[in-house]
């Protein structure tokens, strides 16, 4: 059982009520312990596969399998349990700004705890002090009582990456974790992203504009166009007239020279 | 391409839609002062009028009288902090009902709001006048009125208040598996508890002058026993009231603007 993927897309579609199709007929899927990065244009539909996965946002139709459970049937009860087992880091962090760092990691176990407890942010002193490991674990040890606000985009990230880590995620759904970060930051999310994955074997999946650092950390790179899988290949492979097939498009139109 | 003609077109377009404008706001304010009376002779005359009466008859405040008002102003202070609290319990699942991003469901939404705007159209007075009724003079009608009528606005206040969060930050608690109700204690409270702690201390503020008014119908506190006083003709008596509850106003508001700045 332990072999069978942990991520299975069949058939995934997604119209959105304006009519734009973001995602047609993708069939994806993901072993155990992969990382897989996601490339393509903006508008490729990239954000909108990862939010299918854990259903923020409702696909039209198609099927998604976590773990050996059908994301799409599932009620909101049953989807609120996968969706405690899938870490979800974002561009813009999504992290609560007025609440202290150690809050947001800990934020991870709402799904273990009661709803009302939950809501009251009053969490077991064991996941107390795991979050405080946590943290330390990714250089946040100073910070975790500062409130959020006052981090650097980084470091919000890392706290991001904490929140995962807390919910005992088997999966991790990354969208476009660096694309708000300076250069140095990006390396080292991308790191612990790939420390993460390897050390816990968590499968990652990963929305990255920068083909370099998909290149670099990925195993496996799909490149998404218009809604559909245009590539679907192991990291080494990926060369650069694939890339820039995949690009295509969206060159600038050269200027007319005319008066 | 929009050319220099278009250009022109759309100037007009945007003058003719200023004259329109202009003109309305014109002939309102023409019909207004024509419909009310309202003319500058008769506005000074009056000024001079109520001087008078402010000289002779207001002045100088009876001060010894002002400790046989101190319960008064007591039940004033009671009275609004009371309806305040009546009214954030209410309005606060009104707000988070009322508010798109919370509501458990568009319907609910509408009826929520509908709810709230219906409250908010009824002026306060009128809740007195009713409940004076109900309940007999005193200040329990005085406090149930503040506390319903609050809802008209904190209701809203609410809903706009949570209608206004970061749904990024919310979609990060959804996302690790967070119940309804963990999501609005660790996602929403945290982000609106400013605008919810403005807005009730703002109502307390409110209160403290609508206490003033409806004791006038009977409704308990200074109100009442300014209006007793004012229908004995013991005018000075009632200056001395009016002078303790815009002390008490000053005061309660210093208080709140220190809350709030202690607590944001």
């Amino acid at each position: 059982m332990a072999l069978d993927p942990m991520l299975v897309v069949r058939g995934l579609s997604k119209q959105y009520p304006d009519g734009t199709k973001a995602l047609t007929g993708i069939d994806l899927e993901v072993p155990r312990g992969q990382l897989v990065a996601v490339i393509g244009l903006s508008g490729a539909g990239k954000s909108t596969l990862l939010r299918c996965i854990n259903r923020l946002v409702e696909p039209t139709s198609g099927q998604v399998v976590v773990n050996g459970r059908d994301v799409t049937r599932a009620s909101r009860r049953e989807l609120r349990l996968i969706r405690r087992e899938i870490g979800m880091v974002f561009q813009h962090f999504n992290l609560v700004d007025r609440l202290p760092v150690v809050r947001n990691a800990l934020h991870g176990r709402l799904g273990y705890v009661g709803s009302l407890r939950g809501a009251l942010g009053m969490f077991p002193q064991a996941d107390v002090e795991r979050a405080l490991d946590v943290l330390d674990q990714l250089g946040l040890g100073q910070q975790a009582f500062k409130r959020c606000a006052d981090l650097s985009g980084g470091q919000k990230q890392r706290v991001g990456i904490a929140r995962a880590l807390m919910q005992e995620a088997k999966l991790i759904l990354a969208d476009e974790p660096i694309a708000s970060l300076d250069p140095w930051s990006a390396e080292t999310i991308m790191k612990t992203l790939r420390d993460v994955a390897v050390r816990e074997g968590i499968t990652t999946v990963v929305n990255l504009h920068q083909v370099e650092f998909a290149k670099e950390f990925a195993d496996r790179v799909v490149g998404l166009r218009e809604g559909v899988i245009y590539c679907d290949l192991p990291a080494e492979s990926l060369d650069d007239a694939t890339i820039q097939e995949l690009y295509r498009g969206r060159v600038p139109e050269p200027v007319s020279q005319e008066y | 391409m929009a050319t220099l003609r278009d250009y022109r077109v759309h100037r007009r377009a945007i003058a003719r839609s200023r004259l329109v404008i202009w003109t309305v706001i014109l002939l309102a304010f023409g019909w207004a002062t024509w419909g009310t009376g309202f003319g500058v002779l008769t506005f000074v005359q009056g000024i001079g009028g109520s001087f008078a009466f402010i000289a002779t008859d207001l002045l100088p405040p009876r001060l010894e009288a002002a400790p046989q008002f101190i319960d008064d102003a007591i039940d004033t202070l009671l009275m609004s902090y009371v309806g305040m609290v009546m009214s954030v319990v209410l309005s606060l699942p009104l707000g988070v009902l009322g508010a798109r991003n919370t509501t458990v469901h568009r319907l609910l939404s509408y009826a929520s709001k509908g709810t709230v705007s219906f409250i908010r159209a009824a002026p306060d007075l009128i809740f007195a006048i009713f409940l004076v009724a109900l309940f007999g003079i005193g200040p329990l009608a005085g406090t149930v009125a503040m506390g319903i009528s609050g809802i008209g606005i904190l209701g809203k206040a609410y809903a706009d208040g949570i209608e206004a969060i970061d749904m990024q930050q919310v979609e990060g608690i959804r996302a690790a598996g967070g119940t309804w109700f963990q999501v609005l204690g660790q996602g929403v409270w945290p982000q609106f508890k400013p605008t919810f702690i403005t807005w009730s201390l703002y109502r307390l503020d409110l209160n403290i002058r609508e206490a003033a008014v409806l004791g006038l119908v009977g409704a308990g506190g200074l109100g009442y026993a300014l209006i007793t006083e004012i229908r004995t003709f013991q005018y000075r008596t009632a200056t001395t009231v009016i002078l303790m509850i815009f002390v008490m106003i000053l005061l309660v508001e210093f208080v709140t603007g220190i809350l709030r700045r202690r607590v944001l």
